[in-house]
């Protein structure tokens, strides 16, 4: 039963991670797509500006009106492309937040500047009214920004005359079930328009619904703007909201969260219940596979929760430290990941905390950054925030100490079965190759900390799996250490000496001898 | 002269990026890809880098990497321009020692020129004369490492140059016959008025309006001190090969 259990799950596990596979692929050829794809256009773009300049010379009227078509058109076709990657990104889950604070009323004349162009040529006007005193606010800058853009463009395309007025307010209306205490602000955008008929309005927010959607229709358009913003301020945690009148004018509301980290107690029950959905069923019950992530960012703990939680781990978050040293004492987490994107000194203390503990001070610790270069060369384990994978991997690796992974790399088998018997006692994490070839599929995929690695091999030999090791530099801090029966010529040993490995003459082979070797080696080696 | 490596792979764009840049005053060095840009920057010693990402043999990340590394060129500013603009290519690239990431397409390239300028604390002194011919002492006497020196011709289109191109400060030639006009409506424009202008002239052709004026004969000698002292900046010799 059990087995049969077991292997369901692996197939699952496996799944999974193909999943992710297809997924980070699709990612990847989005981003390289997207350059190829607007690299073009922007040269594009480029010339008709030189020849506007005239840089290669005075137009006549005719040629200068025919340029300005080829830009605006170009530039439509870019920001098409744009919002066809933007949709991309955000369905694939792929969006991630920057939180800054900063004043709104910046943000909305940054705007004004750069869409009062537009709105001059139409003879329109564009300004804004803040009807608060407290416009500081602490979300995603770029992904408002965007918003707003979209909001006041569309306004601009769809109204003739009069006006397009920004306004920022408190936001009247708390929103049911959340902390009456997280205040929400308001920004509405409202023009003097054409309008939308009242049974369109339902349907505005569908993706590539257009209200005026005729062969011959005034307005161009990919039907994703609106789909695009809603999507996003969803991200930021807030709603939207759109009155119209047809021939009246629009006005579309959004709402969001004034400090989107006020609503994390809302995120951290959805990382946990996340992470308790993802994660595999607990077969042995324990905590082993738990990992405690400290972090006061949101986004961070949910892109970390859905990463590991997706993986092997279940994860826990705490928001602070005290939070975070208690959870560590009660759950005995596997790892615990600290958020060290600010330094600030409270992390440190709580990193002393938890060393100082008996009941924490063995947990290995891992350290956050948003760049793991900002730990190179400090005695600390540092992991890319931001990077799934690259935490996952310092997990697993500081979760692997004191259990060193061996290759035992040899084609008779019963001196694979002696060292086996010699190693297996000292705890480490034992594997086998028969051929070269075969150790270097596993070296593909896999650091052991050390290489016991016999030079006569069927296929390939013991001087071909060096060489590939030596081109490999993840494989630099590997031991080797070489064990055979053939005598070697003076050009033999030197190229082991030069490469720094060991040497066990078979004929000298000795079981005591082989195991101080090994832990010499790796006690050598001992990494932090 | 600032000279401005530029680390592009398109060669489109590179046309038209040194084009806009050189008319900004910029020495644009082109270099096709990250390889080929540091071997540029070690050979060039740029005041200034500007980089894609996305590059063949050695991408834009890679090369902020070596630059770091390498002592001699660590110091150089580098800005990104790229279309892989997600928070985290823009994140990474910051911590790589970016100084500002510039999404393609996004910013026009005289803004990108004036922020990389702002950044830098290069000064942007407009030179106008009638003639590319008679600006070239001027801008030869203003070889400086900050000093980013456009040429404005023919002297008519200055009132133009100077309202888009933001200025620190203006060169004229008084010598010629519209140069008092032209003066006249410089310090008149709202946009114009406060940029403090050079006139360069024969005596006795003193434009009224001018805040300072050189003798066309003691050029050499006169107009560097008088544009450095008016800049704040500290002199550096002027280079042998001028």
């Amino acid at each position: 039963m059990s087995t049969a259990k077991g292997k369901s799950e692996d197939v699952t596990q496996e799944q999974v991670r193909s999943l992710e596979n297809v997924n980070r692929l699709k990612a990847e050829f989005l981003a390289n797509v997207s350059h190829e794809l607007r690299t073009p256009v922007h040269a594009i773009i480029g010339y008709t500006e030189l020849l506007l300049d005239t840089v290669y010379g005075q137009m006549t009227d005719e040629q200068e009106q025919s340029i300005r078509y080829i830009r605006e058109s170009a530039q439509d076709l870019l920001s098409l492309v744009n919002n066809l990657l933007d949709l991309s990104r955000i369905e694939s889950g792929r969006t991630d937040l920057i939180l800054e604070s900063f004043d709104l009323r910046g943000l909305v004349s940054e705007l004004i500047g750069q869409l009062k162009p537009l709105a001059d040529s139409k003879r329109l006007e564009l300004n804004s009214t803040v009807l608060i005193d407290n416009a500081v606010i602490r979300t995603d800058r770029g992904k408002l920004k965007q918003v707003l853009v979209n909001l006041v463009g569309n306004a601009i395309k769809f109204t003739e005359h009069g006006t397009i007025t920004i306004a920022i307010s408190a936001d009247p209306n708390p929103v049911p079930g959340t902390a009456s205490g997280s205040p929400r602000l308001t920004l509405s955008v409202q023009d003097t328009g054409i309008g939308i008929p009242a049974d369109k309005l339902d349907r505005l927010f569908e993706k590539f619904y257009q209200v005026d959607s005729s062969t011959n229709r005034s307005h161009e358009g990919t039907g994703l703007g609106l789909y695009i913003t809603k999507q996003l301020v969803e991200l930021l945690a807030g709603r939207v909201e759109i009155k119209s009148a047809s021939g009246k004018g629009t006005t579309v509301t959004i709402s969001i969260p004034q400090n989107f980290e006020e609503i994390e107690g809302i995120q951290r029950l959805r990382t946990r219940l996340a992470a308790a959905s993802t994660a595999a069923p607990d077969v042995t019950g324990d905590s082993q596979r738990l990992v405690l992530v400290v972090s006061e960012r949101p986004d961070i703990a949910r892109i970390l929760a859905a990463g590991l939680g997706s993986r092997e781990y279940n994860v826990r978050t705490a928001r602070d430290g005290e939070e975070a040293v208690t959870l560590a004492a009660k759950l005995r987490p596997l790892v615990i990941l600290l958020d060290a994107h600010d330094s600030s000194s409270e992390l440190w203390s709580v990193f002393q905390e938890l060393k100082t503990k008996p009941e924490t001070k063995d947990i290995p610790t891992i350290f956050l950054s948003n760049d793991a270069a900002h730990g190179v060369g400090t005695p600390l384990t540092v992991a890319t925030a931001l990077n799934p994978r690259d935490v996952v991997r310092s997990v697993r690796a500081a979760t692997s100490t004191g259990k060193k992974n061996v290759l035992i790399v040899d084609d008779e088998e019963s001196f694979r079965d002696v060292l086996k018997c010699a190693l297996s006692e000292e705890g480490y994490q034992l594997s086998e190759a028969v051929t070269g070839k075969e150790a270097i599929a596993k070296l593909q995929t896999s650091t052991p900390d050390l290489l016991l690695l016999d030079l006569k091999l069927p296929d390939t030999d013991g001087w071909g799996v060096m060489r590939y090791i030596t081109q490999q530099p993840r494989l630099k801090n590997m031991e080797v250490l070489v064990i055979s029966g053939i005598m070697l010529d003076e050009g033999q040993s030197e190229e082991i000496q030069t490469h720094d490995y060991a040497f066990i003459n078979k004929g000298d082979f000795k079981v005591n001898n082989v195991r101080d070797k090994v832990a010499d080696l790796l006690e050598v080696n001992g990494s932090w | 002269m600032v000279n401005l490596l530029l680390i592009e792979d398109n060669h489109h764009l590179q046309r038209i990026f040194s084009e806009k840049f050189r008319r900004e005053g910029f020495n644009v060095i082109l270099a096709d890809d990250g390889c080929h840009g540091l071997q540029r920057a070690a050979e060039t010693r740029p005041e200034v880098i500007l980089l894609d990402i996305m590059m063949p043999n050695m991408d834009g990340f890679e090369v902020l990497t070596r630059l770091r590394a390498d002592p001699a060129l660590s110091g150089i500013p580098a800005f990104v321009l790229s279309n892989r603009a997600s928070s985290n290519d823009v994140q990474h690239a910051m911590a790589l020692g970016a100084r500002q990431f510039f999404p393609k397409g996004t910013s026009a390239l005289e803004d990108i020129a004036r922020q990389i300028r702002t950044a830098c604390g290069f000064k942007k002194v407009l030179v106008c004369t009638n003639s590319p011919t008679l600006a070239e002492p001027i801008v030869s006497a203003l070889a400086h490492p900050q000093l980013l020196c456009p040429v404005v011709t023919p002297l008519a289109e200055i009132v133009g140059a100077a309202e888009r191109g933001k200025p620190e400060l203006i060169v004229l030639d008084a010598r010629a016959p519209n140069a008092s006009t032209l003066l006249q409506q410089l310090k008149t424009d709202p946009a114009t008025k406060s940029v403090p202008v050079i006139a360069v002239g024969n005596p006795g052709q003193t434009p009224n309006r001018a805040d300072e004026f050189i003798d066309s004969a003691r050029l050499h000698s006169d107009l560097r001190p008088a544009v450095m002292k008016r800049l704040g900046l500290q002199d550096a010799p002027v280079p042998a090969t001028a």
